[in-house]
Protein backbone atom coordinates (compact mmCIF):
# COMPACT_ATOMS: atom_id res chain seq x y z
CA UNK A 1 0.00 0.00 0.00
CA UNK A 2 2.98 2.00 0.96
CA UNK A 3 4.19 2.12 -2.42
CA UNK A 4 0.88 2.99 -4.11
CA UNK A 5 0.46 6.06 -1.77
CA UNK A 6 4.64 6.85 -3.07
CA UNK A 7 2.98 6.62 -6.32
CA UNK A 8 0.60 8.41 -6.57
CA UNK A 9 2.70 10.96 -5.10
CA UNK A 10 5.04 10.69 -8.09
CA UNK A 11 2.18 10.57 -10.21
CA UNK A 12 0.90 13.74 -8.72
CA UNK A 13 4.53 15.35 -9.03
CA UNK A 14 4.57 14.43 -12.55
CA UNK A 15 1.40 15.82 -13.47
CA UNK A 16 2.24 19.27 -11.89
CA UNK A 17 5.30 19.51 -13.72
CA UNK A 18 3.69 19.93 -17.37
CA UNK A 19 2.13 22.76 -18.90
CA UNK A 20 -1.37 23.46 -20.49
CA UNK A 21 -0.29 23.64 -23.77
CA UNK A 22 -0.64 19.77 -24.56
CA UNK A 23 -3.09 17.96 -27.33
CA UNK A 24 -2.99 13.95 -27.00
CA UNK A 25 -2.92 12.01 -30.09
CA UNK A 26 -5.23 9.76 -28.31
CA UNK A 27 -8.17 8.26 -28.20
CA UNK A 28 -8.56 9.09 -32.01
CA UNK A 29 -9.51 6.67 -34.58
CA UNK A 30 -6.40 5.47 -36.24
CA UNK A 31 -3.61 6.42 -32.89
CA UNK A 32 -1.47 3.51 -32.16
CA UNK A 33 0.24 2.80 -29.24
CA UNK A 34 3.07 0.01 -28.90
CA UNK A 35 4.31 -1.26 -25.36
CA UNK A 36 7.18 -2.69 -24.94
CA UNK A 37 10.16 -4.43 -23.44
CA UNK A 38 13.01 -7.05 -23.57
CA UNK A 39 15.04 -8.06 -20.96
CA UNK A 40 17.94 -10.76 -20.99
CA UNK A 41 20.22 -11.51 -18.21
CA UNK A 42 22.57 -13.85 -17.29
CA UNK A 43 24.58 -14.51 -14.30
CA UNK A 44 28.01 -16.35 -14.09
CA UNK A 45 26.48 -19.63 -12.30
CA UNK A 46 23.19 -19.85 -13.85
CA UNK A 47 21.31 -20.09 -16.80
CA UNK A 48 19.92 -17.19 -18.53
CA UNK A 49 16.42 -15.24 -18.29
CA UNK A 50 14.93 -13.60 -21.30
CA UNK A 51 11.52 -11.85 -20.84
CA UNK A 52 9.49 -9.93 -23.98
CA UNK A 53 6.34 -8.69 -23.70
CA UNK A 54 4.74 -5.86 -26.77
CA UNK A 55 1.28 -5.06 -26.63
CA UNK A 56 0.14 -2.78 -29.65
CA UNK A 57 -3.10 -1.17 -29.40
CA UNK A 58 -5.01 0.44 -32.53
CA UNK A 59 -7.69 2.88 -32.24
CA UNK A 60 -10.65 1.40 -34.49
CA UNK A 61 -12.87 3.92 -33.97
CA UNK A 62 -12.29 7.47 -31.72
CA UNK A 63 -13.70 5.18 -28.87
CA UNK A 64 -12.62 1.79 -29.26
CA UNK A 65 -9.02 0.63 -28.92
CA UNK A 66 -7.97 -2.68 -29.60
CA UNK A 67 -4.74 -4.64 -28.22
CA UNK A 68 -2.71 -7.38 -29.13
CA UNK A 69 -0.60 -8.38 -25.24
CA UNK A 70 1.87 -10.91 -26.30
CA UNK A 71 4.48 -12.33 -24.44
CA UNK A 72 7.56 -14.78 -23.64
CA UNK A 73 9.08 -15.76 -20.50
CA UNK A 74 12.14 -18.04 -20.61
CA UNK A 75 14.40 -18.97 -17.96
CA UNK A 76 14.93 -21.70 -15.21
CA UNK A 77 13.20 -24.36 -17.25
CA UNK A 78 10.44 -22.31 -17.69
CA UNK A 79 9.21 -21.52 -20.83
CA UNK A 80 6.28 -19.51 -20.91
CA UNK A 81 4.05 -17.76 -24.09
CA UNK A 82 0.82 -15.49 -23.34
CA UNK A 83 -0.88 -14.02 -26.20
CA UNK A 84 -4.36 -12.29 -25.99
CA UNK A 85 -6.80 -10.00 -26.93
CA UNK A 86 -8.28 -6.85 -25.05
CA UNK A 87 -10.82 -4.11 -25.62
CA UNK A 88 -11.21 -0.85 -24.52
CA UNK A 89 -13.87 1.44 -24.53
CA UNK A 90 -12.30 5.41 -23.95
CA UNK A 91 -15.73 7.53 -22.70
CA UNK A 92 -13.94 10.49 -21.70
CA UNK A 93 -14.03 13.32 -24.00
CA UNK A 94 -11.77 13.55 -26.97
CA UNK A 95 -8.83 15.87 -26.76
CA UNK A 96 -8.84 16.53 -22.98
CA UNK A 97 -5.71 15.07 -20.56
CA UNK A 98 -7.80 12.58 -18.65
CA UNK A 99 -8.93 9.58 -20.33
CA UNK A 100 -10.99 7.25 -18.36
CA UNK A 101 -11.49 4.06 -20.27
CA UNK A 102 -12.97 0.86 -19.40
CA UNK A 103 -12.64 -2.71 -21.06
CA UNK A 104 -12.16 -6.55 -21.33
CA UNK A 105 -8.69 -8.97 -21.57
CA UNK A 106 -8.69 -12.43 -22.59
CA UNK A 107 -5.04 -14.20 -22.28
CA UNK A 108 -4.02 -17.91 -23.17
CA UNK A 109 -0.67 -19.15 -21.31
CA UNK A 110 1.02 -22.42 -22.19
CA UNK A 111 3.99 -23.64 -20.86
CA UNK A 112 5.99 -26.44 -20.59
CA UNK A 113 4.78 -29.83 -19.59
CA UNK A 114 1.36 -29.32 -21.17
CA UNK A 115 0.38 -26.07 -18.96
CA UNK A 116 -2.45 -24.67 -20.49
CA UNK A 117 -4.28 -21.55 -18.96
CA UNK A 118 -7.05 -19.04 -20.17
CA UNK A 119 -7.51 -15.70 -18.31
CA UNK A 120 -10.37 -13.56 -18.12
CA UNK A 121 -11.02 -9.99 -16.83
CA UNK A 122 -11.92 -6.63 -16.39
CA UNK A 123 -10.08 -3.55 -16.70
CA UNK A 124 -11.18 0.29 -15.40
CA UNK A 125 -8.01 3.12 -15.69
CA UNK A 126 -7.58 6.15 -17.52
CA UNK A 127 -4.14 7.99 -19.10
CA UNK A 128 -3.53 11.42 -17.92
CA UNK A 129 -1.57 13.00 -20.58
CA UNK A 130 1.61 14.37 -19.62
CA UNK A 131 2.80 15.97 -23.29
CA UNK A 132 0.70 14.69 -26.59
CA UNK A 133 2.18 11.48 -27.00
CA UNK A 134 2.60 10.12 -23.54
CA UNK A 135 0.48 9.40 -20.82
CA UNK A 136 0.83 8.26 -16.93
CA UNK A 137 -1.63 5.43 -16.97
CA UNK A 138 -3.57 3.66 -14.30
CA UNK A 139 -5.13 0.54 -14.28
CA UNK A 140 -7.16 -1.68 -12.18
CA UNK A 141 -7.75 -5.56 -13.24
CA UNK A 142 -9.82 -7.96 -12.11
CA UNK A 143 -10.03 -11.32 -13.54
CA UNK A 144 -10.13 -15.12 -12.89
CA UNK A 145 -7.47 -18.00 -14.05
CA UNK A 146 -9.22 -20.99 -16.04
CA UNK A 147 -6.78 -24.22 -15.47
CA UNK A 148 -7.19 -27.64 -14.50
CA UNK A 149 -7.55 -26.56 -10.97
CA UNK A 150 -9.95 -24.75 -9.58
CA UNK A 151 -10.03 -21.48 -11.04
CA UNK A 152 -8.51 -18.47 -9.00
CA UNK A 153 -9.31 -14.29 -9.37
CA UNK A 154 -6.73 -12.13 -9.14
CA UNK A 155 -6.55 -8.47 -8.95
CA UNK A 156 -3.90 -6.06 -10.17
CA UNK A 157 -3.42 -2.05 -9.96
CA UNK A 158 -0.73 -0.54 -12.12
CA UNK A 159 0.81 2.94 -12.93
CA UNK A 160 3.35 3.78 -15.61
CA UNK A 161 3.87 5.71 -18.65
CA UNK A 162 1.96 4.39 -22.25
CA UNK A 163 3.54 6.10 -25.30
CA UNK A 164 1.15 6.63 -28.38
CA UNK A 165 1.80 7.58 -32.14
CA UNK A 166 -0.67 10.07 -33.88
CA UNK A 167 -1.84 7.52 -36.84
CA UNK A 168 -1.77 10.62 -39.13
CA UNK B 1 18.58 -15.18 -29.06
CA UNK B 2 15.68 -15.45 -30.97
CA UNK B 3 13.36 -12.87 -28.54
CA UNK B 4 16.28 -10.22 -29.02
CA UNK B 5 16.30 -10.35 -32.43
CA UNK B 6 12.42 -10.28 -32.82
CA UNK B 7 12.65 -7.14 -30.18
CA UNK B 8 15.23 -5.32 -32.34
CA UNK B 9 12.98 -6.16 -35.34
CA UNK B 10 10.07 -4.62 -33.70
CA UNK B 11 12.49 -1.76 -32.75
CA UNK B 12 13.31 -1.07 -36.66
CA UNK B 13 9.25 -1.57 -37.39
CA UNK B 14 8.79 1.62 -34.96
CA UNK B 15 11.33 3.44 -36.50
CA UNK B 16 10.10 2.39 -39.96
CA UNK B 17 6.35 4.05 -38.65
CA UNK B 18 7.77 6.97 -37.48
CA UNK B 19 7.97 10.09 -39.05
CA UNK B 20 10.92 11.68 -40.46
CA UNK B 21 10.48 14.82 -39.29
CA UNK B 22 12.05 13.71 -35.73
CA UNK B 23 13.82 16.77 -33.46
CA UNK B 24 15.71 14.62 -30.79
CA UNK B 25 15.44 16.70 -27.68
CA UNK B 26 18.14 14.55 -25.98
CA UNK B 27 20.72 15.00 -24.97
CA UNK B 28 20.86 18.64 -24.16
CA UNK B 29 21.70 19.74 -20.82
CA UNK B 30 18.44 20.85 -18.54
CA UNK B 31 16.32 17.60 -20.10
CA UNK B 32 15.33 15.20 -17.87
CA UNK B 33 13.79 11.67 -18.55
CA UNK B 34 11.46 9.58 -16.16
CA UNK B 35 11.10 5.85 -15.81
CA UNK B 36 8.77 4.90 -13.35
CA UNK B 37 5.81 1.61 -12.59
CA UNK B 38 4.19 0.78 -9.63
CA UNK B 39 2.85 -2.84 -9.52
CA UNK B 40 0.04 -4.20 -7.23
CA UNK B 41 -0.61 -7.88 -7.19
CA UNK B 42 -3.17 -9.91 -4.96
CA UNK B 43 -4.48 -13.43 -6.06
CA UNK B 44 -6.87 -14.99 -4.13
CA UNK B 45 -4.73 -17.92 -2.42
CA UNK B 46 -1.63 -15.81 -2.11
CA UNK B 47 -0.50 -12.72 -0.49
CA UNK B 48 -0.06 -9.48 -1.95
CA UNK B 49 2.91 -8.92 -3.95
CA UNK B 50 3.95 -4.55 -4.56
CA UNK B 51 6.81 -3.55 -6.51
CA UNK B 52 7.75 -0.03 -6.86
CA UNK B 53 10.83 1.14 -9.37
CA UNK B 54 11.48 4.53 -10.44
CA UNK B 55 14.33 6.29 -12.53
CA UNK B 56 14.80 10.07 -12.97
CA UNK B 57 17.42 11.10 -14.70
CA UNK B 58 18.72 14.73 -15.71
CA UNK B 59 21.14 16.20 -18.18
CA UNK B 60 24.18 18.63 -16.73
CA UNK B 61 26.06 18.91 -19.39
CA UNK B 62 25.24 18.35 -23.63
CA UNK B 63 26.49 14.77 -22.66
CA UNK B 64 26.48 13.63 -19.04
CA UNK B 65 23.11 12.70 -17.66
CA UNK B 66 23.08 11.31 -14.35
CA UNK B 67 20.22 9.29 -12.84
CA UNK B 68 19.21 7.91 -9.55
CA UNK B 69 17.58 4.32 -9.57
CA UNK B 70 15.02 3.23 -6.62
CA UNK B 71 13.35 0.55 -5.97
CA UNK B 72 11.13 -1.54 -3.30
CA UNK B 73 9.50 -5.04 -3.23
CA UNK B 74 6.68 -6.11 -0.71
CA UNK B 75 5.42 -9.16 -0.05
CA UNK B 76 4.37 -11.00 3.42
CA UNK B 77 7.28 -10.84 5.35
CA UNK B 78 9.49 -9.50 2.87
CA UNK B 79 11.16 -6.21 1.70
CA UNK B 80 13.81 -5.36 -0.53
CA UNK B 81 14.88 -2.11 -1.42
CA UNK B 82 17.56 -0.87 -3.80
CA UNK B 83 18.95 2.38 -4.99
CA UNK B 84 21.96 3.64 -6.65
CA UNK B 85 23.08 6.35 -9.08
CA UNK B 86 24.01 5.94 -13.11
CA UNK B 87 25.58 8.42 -14.94
CA UNK B 88 26.09 7.97 -19.10
CA UNK B 89 27.87 9.85 -21.26
CA UNK B 90 26.70 10.63 -24.65
CA UNK B 91 29.26 10.79 -27.86
CA UNK B 92 29.30 11.04 -31.79
CA UNK B 93 26.94 11.82 -34.11
CA UNK B 94 24.89 15.27 -35.44
CA UNK B 95 23.12 16.83 -33.25
CA UNK B 96 19.38 16.22 -35.61
CA UNK B 97 20.69 12.37 -35.70
CA UNK B 98 18.03 10.10 -34.59
CA UNK B 99 20.99 7.46 -33.08
CA UNK B 100 22.12 8.67 -29.83
CA UNK B 101 25.32 6.10 -28.51
CA UNK B 102 26.35 6.50 -25.07
CA UNK B 103 28.39 4.67 -22.13
CA UNK B 104 27.62 4.48 -18.71
CA UNK B 105 28.37 3.20 -15.24
CA UNK B 106 26.14 1.94 -12.91
CA UNK B 107 26.49 1.68 -8.86
CA UNK B 108 23.58 -0.38 -6.84
CA UNK B 109 23.17 -0.93 -2.89
CA UNK B 110 20.74 -3.60 -2.36
CA UNK B 111 18.84 -4.67 1.19
CA UNK B 112 16.49 -7.64 1.32
CA UNK B 113 15.15 -8.57 4.42
CA UNK B 114 16.85 -11.95 6.32
CA UNK B 115 20.13 -11.18 4.05
CA UNK B 116 23.35 -9.18 4.37
CA UNK B 117 23.58 -5.97 2.15
CA UNK B 118 24.77 -6.79 -1.41
CA UNK B 119 26.07 -4.30 -3.61
CA UNK B 120 26.19 -3.69 -8.00
CA UNK B 121 28.73 -2.27 -10.13
CA UNK B 122 29.04 -2.16 -13.63
CA UNK B 123 29.72 -0.55 -17.23
CA UNK B 124 27.56 0.00 -20.03
CA UNK B 125 27.42 0.63 -23.83
CA UNK B 126 23.61 1.06 -25.62
CA UNK B 127 21.90 3.70 -27.50
CA UNK B 128 18.60 5.52 -27.75
CA UNK B 129 16.77 5.65 -31.00
CA UNK B 130 14.41 8.43 -31.10
CA UNK B 131 10.60 7.58 -32.65
CA UNK B 132 9.16 10.76 -31.72
CA UNK B 133 10.40 14.16 -30.44
CA UNK B 134 10.46 13.22 -26.88
CA UNK B 135 10.56 8.99 -27.13
CA UNK B 136 12.86 6.42 -27.76
CA UNK B 137 13.50 3.12 -27.88
CA UNK B 138 16.79 2.29 -25.54
CA UNK B 139 19.06 -0.28 -26.04
CA UNK B 140 21.69 -1.10 -23.86
CA UNK B 141 24.11 -3.69 -23.08
CA UNK B 142 25.38 -3.91 -19.16
CA UNK B 143 28.09 -5.78 -17.70
CA UNK B 144 28.18 -5.93 -13.80
CA UNK B 145 29.27 -7.27 -10.85
CA UNK B 146 27.67 -8.59 -8.01
CA UNK B 147 28.83 -8.39 -4.30
CA UNK B 148 27.46 -9.89 -1.55
CA UNK B 149 28.91 -11.50 1.81
CA UNK B 150 32.44 -11.37 0.36
CA UNK B 151 31.52 -13.19 -2.74
CA UNK B 152 31.35 -11.69 -6.33
CA UNK B 153 29.81 -13.03 -9.40
CA UNK B 154 29.68 -11.49 -12.87
CA UNK B 155 26.28 -10.69 -14.77
CA UNK B 156 25.06 -9.46 -18.28
CA UNK B 157 22.34 -8.13 -18.97
CA UNK B 158 20.65 -6.57 -21.88
CA UNK B 159 17.64 -4.23 -22.38
CA UNK B 160 15.27 -2.54 -24.54
CA UNK B 161 12.22 -0.35 -23.93
CA UNK B 162 11.03 3.27 -24.18
CA UNK B 163 12.72 6.09 -22.51
CA UNK B 164 10.58 9.01 -22.27
CA UNK B 165 11.94 12.48 -22.43
CA UNK B 166 10.79 15.57 -20.77
CA UNK B 167 12.27 19.14 -21.18
CA UNK B 168 13.70 21.03 -18.80
CA UNK B 169 12.06 24.60 -17.44
CA UNK B 170 13.55 27.44 -19.92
Amino acid sequence: MKAIILGGFLLAGTCLCFGQSIRPVAPEKGAYSVGFSLQYFKSQHSDSITLFQVTPGYFVTDNLEVRLPFAVDRGFNADEIVYGLGLRWHFGHKGRLFDPFVGGIYEHATAQGGFKEDFFGGVIGANYFVANNVAVQGILQIGSDRTRLPDESSTSLGFGFVVFFSGK
Amino acid sequence: MKLITTGCLLAGALTLCSAQNITPMAPKKGVWSLGFSVDYFKAQHSDSQTSLRAVPTYFVTDNIEVGLAVGWDHSSGFDSTFFGPEVRYYFGGPNNSLLKPFVGAVYQVNHATGESDSTLWGGEVGAHWFVANNVAVTGTFIWEQFRQSGATESEIQFDMGFTIFFAGLK
